[in-house]
């Protein structure tokens, strides 16, 4: 894994942080921590020295020069921190480097930061502590007004923490996109904080700008402020790929359709079924969820309809919802996804598979979600669901609307139709006058697939999928031709669909 | 480590000077301090200089950061300089010690 000439690391316990950081803060270390007003910096100093006590019973040292320890103390408490208690124990300690506007001092001369060293010296040895975190570097050059030598200073603080074989954090102030601070220079080790304002949405991220001598994952990584654990970072991109795959099938609800995928969905395989509205999209996802072998458990997360609706729907194909809820063998999660970031969602998404623990999952529709996020938060939402699940070996089950009536993609599949193991496309097709219905497998990773679109049905029993249609072609287009149109003109409607559609 | 004792009883006006170990910087602070004291003030002015490497409680007590840092602990409320302090004038002034200035000295 990593080279003997690589620093040691400090395992922070911070949820992703370890993940992204290739296992850790460098140890006995001091790493800047930067960013803008808001963007959680006391939180992750905070948070920083609490997992350290929760996982690893390692003591922290909080020296604050913003906050009274008093106010630090109530605020970071709301996040489930038992500062208070842990202060008790001597796992805790602050050094409080805040002062009162009129203690303001006035100096004369040269001086240094002895005192505070001193005290930081003092709370570590009588601790014990082997985290230390220093918030903010900002309010410091407020009370001195000389950046000069508050840098030198910090330098020399930052010595002392190394020789004192404790790995810490220093938190300073960012202003917006203006070039690094001085103070970047100084530390060997950056993580840059943003919250930032992105399409009318709050995104956070956390950016590690450089370890000295230690690898990382580069880029931003959006995360989110729980309220009873702080920081959770979701490292989306990281966990891609490492899945093991299972060969096992199960049944997808629709018989015809599991001969298509060549015998079903695989167990831990996720699935987009992509389809203009009214194509049965919400219907597979009742089959998929009405197929339940044995001992398996389904959860439903609705974000388009309510769950009376579903109910109904439900039970219009003979699927009775209630009842299997009752028995304890579905879940039904109803929101709208408005009511929080695509993070959050993520988040409760997680916590309801973790409290019910189900062997299939189905979103309907992922494209609801796609109204909040920005293009590149949807992805890495989408990523990251897609991962867990599979993780978790769990069958999922996407659906994702398109616009358009007659073909057409939307910019959900574009963004993850590579992440998803089968896609299953649902298409309306307009054949000499009439309206009927086509579903085509379009790809199902690792195994064979029928290659044909086939004709289906909807009635009180569900979907039936017939024969293929074999004189129409541009079906996924949306630009029909009959067998008695020339190739050629098949070639060009092929990229001009719009004009095709508007025709 | 005092100078110009007040003879028993509290003194009219302690101060306090914080300094780290035998760096330069408190070093010059001390002599100037000691030398201010002397020169202007009288027997009314105590002076205590507490080491922080030594005695950390007593800087985390008064949460100091800086050093050098001179108190003025009494009369209180308490007053604050940080720095060398080598302009005795603008301390005595910054501390509002001037009423304790010898009489001696020229005008």
């Amino acid at each position: 894994m990593s080279s003997s000439r690589e620093l040691k690391r400090l395992k922070t316990y911070i949820p992703g942080f370890d993940l992204i950081s290739n296992g850790g803060l460098p140890a006995g270390r001091t790493t800047l921590v930067s960013g803008g007003p808001g963007s959680a910096k006391t939180i992750l100093a905070g948070q920083f020295l609490a997992e350290g006590i929760k996982h690893a019973n390692q003591a922290g040292c909080f020296v604050t020069f913003e906050e009274k320890p008093d106010d630090i103390r109530r605020n970071l408490s709301s996040l489930g921190w038992e500062i208070a208690k842990w202060e008790a124990e001597g796992k805790w300690v602050f050094v409080d480097g805040s002062l009162h506007p009129k203690d303001e001092p006035v100096t004369i001369g040269d001086y240094d930061l002895g005192g505070l060293m001193a005290r930081i010296d003092n709370a570590v040895r009588k601790t014990g502590a082997k985290r230390v975190s220093l918030d903010s570097i900002g309010a410091m050059l407020i009370q001195f007004g000389r950046p000069t030598v508050i840098r030198r200073e910090l330098y020399r603080v930052a010595w002392q923490l190394r020789d004192m074989n404790v790995t810490s954090i220093i938190t300073a102030e960012h202003a917006g996109h203006a070039e690094a601070p001085v103070e970047e220079y100084v530390t060997d080790n950056v993580i840059i904080l943003r919250n930032t304002l992105e399409d009318e949405k709050r995104r956070r991220t956390l950016e590690i700008l450089k370890f000295r001598g230690a690898s990382h994952l580069r880029g931003e990584f959006p995360f989110t402020i729980s309220e009873d654990s702080g920081i959770i970072l979701l490292p989306l991109s990281s966990i891609e790929l490492r899945q093991k795959s299972s060969d096992k099938r199960i049944t997808s609800g629709i018989a015809e359709l599991d001969n298509m995928c060549g015998g079903g969905f695989y167990r831990d395989s996720v699935v987009l079924i992509s389809g203009a509205t009214g194509t049965g999209k919400t219907l597979t996802a009742t089959g998929f969820l009405a197929a339940l072998g044995q001992d398996e458990r389904g959860l439903l997360f609705a974000f388009e309809e309510s769950r009376d609706q579903l109910y109904r729907n439900a039970l219009g194909w003979g699927v009775d919802f209630p009842k299997l809820e009752g028995a304890g063998r579905l879940r039904i999660v109803c929101e709208y996804p408005e009511v929080a970031a695509p993070e959050d969602h993520l988040l409760r998404i997680k916590k309801h598979i973790e409290e019910f623990q189900p062997t299939r999952v189905a979103v309907d529709s992922l494209s609801a979600l796609e109204r909040i996020a920005t293009p590149r938060t949807f992805r890495e939402f989408v990523l990251a669901l897609t991962s867990y699940l599979k993780d978790k070996q769990i069958a999922g089950l996407f659906t994702s609307t398109t616009p358009s009536l007659l073909g057409g993609s939307t910019v959900t599949e574009a963004h993850i139709s590579s992440v998803t193991d089968s896609i299953i496309l649902l298409r309306y097709v307009e054949a000499f006058g009439e309206m009927r219905r086509g579903i085509a497998v379009l790809k199902m990773r690792g195994s064979q697939h029928d290659r044909s679109i086939r004709e289906y049905t909807i009635d009180s029993q569900g979907m039936h999928v017939g024969e293929p249609f074999r004189s129409i072609s541009g079906i996924l287009s949306g630009a029909f031709t009959h067998s008695t149109s020339s190739e050629l003109q098949t070639l060009e409607h092929l990229f001009d669909r719009t004009d095709a559609e508007d025709a | 480590m005092e100078s110009a004792p007040a003879a028993g009883g509290a003194p009219e006006v302690l101060l306090r000077l914080f300094v780290t170990g035998g760096s330069q910087r408190s070093l010059r602070a001390i002599e100037a301090v000691e030398g201010m004291c002397k020169e202007f003030l009288g027997k009314a002015v105590r002076l205590e200089v507490v080491d922080v490497s030594e005695a950390p409680d007593q800087a985390e007590h008064e949460k100091i950061l800086a050093t050098p840092t001179l108190i003025r602990q009494v009369p209180s409320p308490p007053r604050r300089l940080v720095g060398d302090l080598c302009e005795p004038e603008r301390v005595i002034q910054l501390l509002g010690l001037k009423e304790y200035v010898r009489p001696r000295r020229a005008e």
